[in-house]
């Protein structure tokens, strides 16, 4: 119930507000403000009772609800489904066209296949069969690594005739994602406070895209995630097309079309999982069970196709171009969320689904030196980009590039703390950016334009201002103390780690550590073009005598800019706050890939 | 000779019970023509309550008829009945597709501007007749009877697209669609007589039977099926045939665009998969070809359905690309839709005798999305057209503010007919796709979900014309007729894609 309501409130948000007189401005902008406090408070329920023993684990509510459909199914078909579901493992609607090589003389192993068959076959004409594939996904379902940490499940009938459900949950890879978009939201309403051209279609959208992407973080059926995944995309469209900069279309459209193209990969990859082996199913739970079974090269079709759906979104270098685009013509609330928490969607998509829906593949040679490669090149490519512009925006849009990087190393790293760190860094990256993106959009705001070699004196005339930048820009380059710091730290310590780590184990390949030689410049290059940026935006003098009468920070722009300060710093302090939620899942989730899918 | 006029005349009298339906229409054609003739100064409201009428008596004949199955006109063979029309499921659900899109034509005709001042019932006797020739397609297993229902069908398609005689791109259009109809015709009867050459018979099932012990070489029907294969292409409108789709969208009066787009498209499907089924029924002859490989003569079909699918949805894609008129963008989109459809033929043909591969859902469900899709983008325009006489896609700037539900309705069409989430359209492209990748014809599904990306770009032109540019013009009244049509269009594509397991399983009663 929680999940559905922070997944739904925004959308009940959107409704309410698109139903508000045009006119009254101030009333639409605290109705939506007010629906995103009210989509926050069932997330800080769900973080307070995640663990705490608020919640019920995936694995009981999956068996109760196993165990109602096979209650549910007609009587006297119950005891052969209980016995089938016995082995869920071994009895799979594989079977079900099951044909013997030679039909006359089948051999011992195509004996049993046959008597499966037949069971399966006995199930249908009893009108049962359903009834047991459901069970039967359900069954496989809890008995995934995956649920062990999976909460607050939610799970309903949507279309039977595709065995699609609605199934939602929360682990703790989701679990920070979810948060920090529930926080960013209620700071970007405050912020956008100040929008007033089409106030109502602003506060409408984005709300639209809050439900798409709670959604995506909780989704645990493939066709509801896809679904919203593509609800993302629209209100993004818009959002950057019609509130964007003068280039706004070009760059609107040019996001468009880009996620599209890995979306439809997307889709390619979700069919194909169907359909394979006949199995029929969505559920994301019961294709990772599953999936340790799965040959190479199907798993390395599919890591492929669902790499280019999520690399775009990363971004990954080379489908980043779409990004500095992107974020240049946004406005600043709409570059704070698409750096905070939609470039997200594409690592979480990395890791719940590229990883454990082809394992095998992950671990091979080729896609660790891939998928670390791309890292290394995100790092030190973005860095460098980062440092040859000269719009404030596209800088830190390209030091999100950059950043992005440090998740993909880790992740391709496997060890421990690589993934700690890889997931860390999604967070933290999400809270510096997003911090970094309100900055430069608080200087626009006065300045009318983002030049850099023309501010200068910042410092000066607005000191809460730059006290806030400070921490940001510091908490970006990776200051020690600061999050970013720990996030990084945890990357390297793991790449370094894993060619020795795995030096032993044939199945898992180690990141080599020439790679993470490769990334180390990175670390000076980043730390080159924020403090270059700090010295010439906010040091020195004004270069204008406008900039003189530039006012501090007010009371809009300080609600949305401190609570990011404060999380830099205390989750710089304590990252045990944040990897609490995170360490069981990701061991769970790191055991199933090394263990090429618990096989 | 006694015996046999006999006979004959016993066929006609038990076929004249299993046509109803299209007696309905006949008559109905008629009525319109003399009310129009004789009754002085009849008003354009009066012929269309008539024809309105007409269709709902036809259709409620038509729902008399459903689960029937029989051969019409048919006469007793040693193995089964032969006929001139077969009244199946499969015919049943097409015959009511293009009834309702006949119906759905109706208010967006009383509409037109171009049609308000004039005597209406020609037209509606038109749309009457090209319904009765769609009739015809859906239901023909002979191809003789195949071929006469595409000519009855295309020759009021040509009337009815130049209607309008002061237009000049309608009489354009309709010259145009003369031109090509007439060479794509020519084509098709002569593969049609090749084939009739090689099997001696016009029935399908004996052309079926004759395939499989026939002498013809595998060059001789690869040429026939190619042939033939043009004439049905024209009516789908589907690459090598497309060439007349842009210039008769464009010139045709709107409400007719759209009926063209829907249900012509919609019967062509019809005949050319029963064609195909009877083609490649019994695995067909076995032939050697190239270094000793045995293959069936049904190899040519699912090769040639395939590359005509990629051709069309690449085609149809990259020509939208560059179109500045609506409705020769969304005709080269139909070109487009054409080759998605296609996809569900291609599988069809490759597997449709081996278990679980006759599976005609996703083409069912894809249809019946694109009926209201597509019937709702033209809806819109015609109904925007008629009032501010908006044909480019910068005239429709400013929509979003200036008619916002209309806008709606069309930005939904749009993103329908793109394939996203949560519309009809993504969950027919999916049903697609998923055939495609099931059937190991994963490179189409790729081709496809390319296109998809590269059809966002046009697509969202309209979008970005409707909510992101601004113009002067005031506020234009819709109508509560012509908004009510609308949500009858719109609302089932959101039920399409978001509860469709009914539809979903309705769309599995109708194969073969």
């Amino acid at each position: 119930m929680l999940l559905t309501l922070a997944t739904f409130l925004p959308l009940l948000g959107m409704v309410v507000v698109l139903l508000l007189p045009t006119a009254n401005k101030n009333l639409i902008r605290w109705t939506a403000t007010g629906f995103a406090v009210a989509a926050f408070v069932p997330i800080i329920v769900l973080t307070q009772g995640y663990g705490a023993g608020g919640d019920r684990p995936a694995v009981d509510t999956l068996r109760a609800e196993a165990a109602a459909v096979v209650a549910g199914a007609p009587a006297p078909m119950r005891a052969q489904i209980t016995e089938l579901l016995a082995d869920a493992k071994s009895n799979t609607p594989a079977f079900r066209t099951f044909v013997a090589a030679d039909a006359a003389h089948p051999t011992d192993a195509e004996k049993k296949s046959l008597a499966v068959r037949a069971k399966l076959e006995a199930l249908e004409q009893g009108g049962a069969y359903k009834a047991w594939h459901e069970a039967w996904e359900l069954t496989l379902a809890a008995a995934s690594p995956i649920a062990a940490d999976m909460r607050y499940v939610e799970y309903g009938q949507w279309i039977p005739s595709f065995n699609i459900h609605y199934m939602m949950g929360v682990d703790g890879l989701s679990m920070p994602l979810i948060f920090l978009t529930g926080l960013l939201w209620v700071l970007c309403f405050v912020y956008s406070f100040s929008i007033e051209d089409g106030v109502k279609g602003y506060f409408a959208l984005f709300l639209l895209l809050q439900t798409g992407l709670i959604g995506v973080f909780c989704a645990l059926d493939f066709f509801l995630f896809y679904v919203f995944w593509e609800i993302v995309l629209l209100p993004m469209y818009f959002l950057i097309g019609y509130w964007g900069g003068t280039n706004r279309l070009y760059a609107a459209i040019k996001f468009f079309i880009y996620t599209l193209v890995g979306s439809v990969l997307l889709l390619v990859a979700m069919l194909a999982l169907y359909w394979k082996d006949g199995y029929d199913s969505f559920n994301l739970l019961t294709l990772t069970s599953l999936s340790g079974g799965f040959d190479l090269s199907f798993q390395m079709w599919i890591f492929m196709a669902l790499f280019m759906g999520f690399a775009i979104k990363v971004p990954v270098f080379p489908f980043h171009t779409w990004l500095p685009d992107a974020h240049v013509q946004a406005p600043t609330a709409v570059s704070v969320v698409l750096a905070g928490v939609l470039l997200k969607m594409g690592g979480y998509g990395f890791y719940r689904f590229s990883y454990t829906l082809a394992p095998d593949a992950g671990i091979s040679q080729t896609m660790v030196l891939f998928i670390g490669g791309l890292g290394v090149i995100n790092i030190v490519y973005g860095a460098l980009c980062a440092m040859a512009q000269k719009d404030f925006k596209s800088l830190v849009a390209y030091s999100s590039v950059s950043h992005m990087g440090f998740v993909l190393l880790g992740l391709a790293a496997m060890t421990t703390e690589g993934i700690q760190g890889s997931v860390l860094q999604m967070f933290n990256h999400g809270v510096s950016s997003a911090m970094m993106f309100l900055l430069v959009g608080v200087l626009y705001e006065r300045a009318h334009h983002r030049d850099l070699d023309r501010f200068g004196g910042i410092g000066l005339q607005m000191p809460y201002y730059t006290g806030f930048a400070i921490i940001g820009f510091f908490a970006s380059l990776g200051l020690p103390g600061l999050n970013g710091f720990i996030s990084e730290v945890l990357v390297f310590m793991g790449s370094f780690n894993s060619e020795t780590f795995f030096a032993g184990n044939s199945a898992v390949y180690g990141l080599p550590r020439w790679m993470v030689y490769l990334a180390l410049p990175g670390v000076v290059l980043t730390a080159g073009y924020i403090l270059w940026t700090v010295q010439r935006v906010y040091m020195g003098t004004a270069k204008k005598e406008e900039y003189k009468t530039f006012r501090d920070l007010n009371w809009r722009e300080v609600f949305s800019l401190a609570p990011l300060a404060a999380m830099c710093i205390i989750f710089g302090v304590a990252p045990q706050l944040i990897l609490g939620y995170m360490n069981n899942t990701l061991d769970h989730l790191r055991t199933f890939i090394v263990t090429g899918g618990g096989n | 000779m006694q015996n046999s006029i006999e006979t004959a005349r016993r066929i006609v009298a038990e076929g004249m019970s299993g046509i109803i339906p299209e007696i309905l229409l006949c008559a109905l054609v008629c009525v319109l023509l003399l009310a129009d003739l004789f009754i002085r100064g009849i008003k354009p409201r009066t012929t269309a309550w008539i024809a309105v009428l007409g269709f709902v008596a036809c259709g409620a004949a038509l729902i008399a008829r459903n689960g029937v199955h029989a051969e019409v006109f048919g006469w007793q063979q040693a193995d089964g009945m032969r006929g001139m029309l077969l009244n199946d499921q499969f015919a049943w659900f097409f015959q009511v597709f293009v009834l309702a899109t006949a119906l759905v034509c109706i208010p967006m005709a009383m509409d037109h501007a171009a049609f308000r001042a004039r005597r209406m019932g020609e037209f509606y006797a038109l749309l009457a007749a090209a319904t009765l020739g769609m009739f015809l397609m859906a239901s023909a297993t002979n191809l003789l009877m195949a071929y006469l229902g595409i000519e009855f069908a295309s020759m009021a398609s040509y009337l009815a697209t130049a209607y309008d005689k002061r237009d000049r791109a309608g009489s354009e259009g309709g010259l145009k669609y003369v031109i090509y109809g007439s060479v794509a015709s020519g084509i098709m009867i002569y593969g049609l007589s090749l084939i009739y050459g090689m099997t001696g018979s016009l029935h399908y099932t004996d052309i079926a039977q004759a395939l499989h012990v026939s002498a013809a070489t595998e060059g001789q029907l690869l040429i026939a099926a190619i042939l033939i294969f043009g004439g049905f292409a024209y009516k789908m409108a589907a690459v090598p045939m497309h060439f007349w789709c842009p210039d008769v969208y464009e010139g045709a009066p709107t409400p007719f665009t759209a009926y063209l787009s829907v249900a012509s498209k919609a019967a062509g499907f019809a005949v050319f998969v029963r064609f195909l089924a009877a083609f490649t029924a019994h695995g067909g002859p076995t032939f050697t070809g190239f270094g000793g490989m045995e293959f069936e003569a049904s190899f040519g079909w699912p090769v040639i359905v395939a590359a005509a699918a990629a051709l069309s949805m690449t085609v149809g894609n990259l020509g939208a690309l560059w179109q500045t008129n609506v409705k020769r963008m969304l005709a080269y989109s139909s070109i487009a839709q054409a080759g998605y459809l296609l996809m569900a033929v291609a599988v069809y043909a490759a597997g449709h005798d081996k278990p679980n591969g006759g599976d005609l859902a996703p083409l069912v469900f894809y249809f019946i999305a694109y009926f209201f899709m597509n019937l709702g983008a033209f809806h819109v325009i015609s109904v925007v057209g008629s009032r501010t006489g908006a044909v480019t896609v910068s005239d429709f700037a400013g929509l979003g503010r200036r008619a916002p539900w209309m806008a709606f309705g069309l930005g939904v069409c749009m993103l329908s007919l793109l394939g996203m989430p949560p519309t009809g359209g993504f969950v027919g492209k999916m049903q697609l796709l998923q055939t495609a990748v099931e059937n190991n014809l994963v490179w189409l599904a790729v081709l496809a979900g390319i296109n998809t990306a590269i059809s966002a770009f046009y697509y969202f032109k309209l979008l970005k014309s409707m909510y992101l540019e601004k113009s002067a013009g005031g506020v234009i009244q819709s109508g509560s007729a012509n908004l009510a049509v609308l949500a009858l269009l719109v609302a089932p594509l959101f039920v399409l894609g978001l509860a469709f397991s009914p539809i979903a399983e309705f769309s599995r009663g109708f194969g073969f």
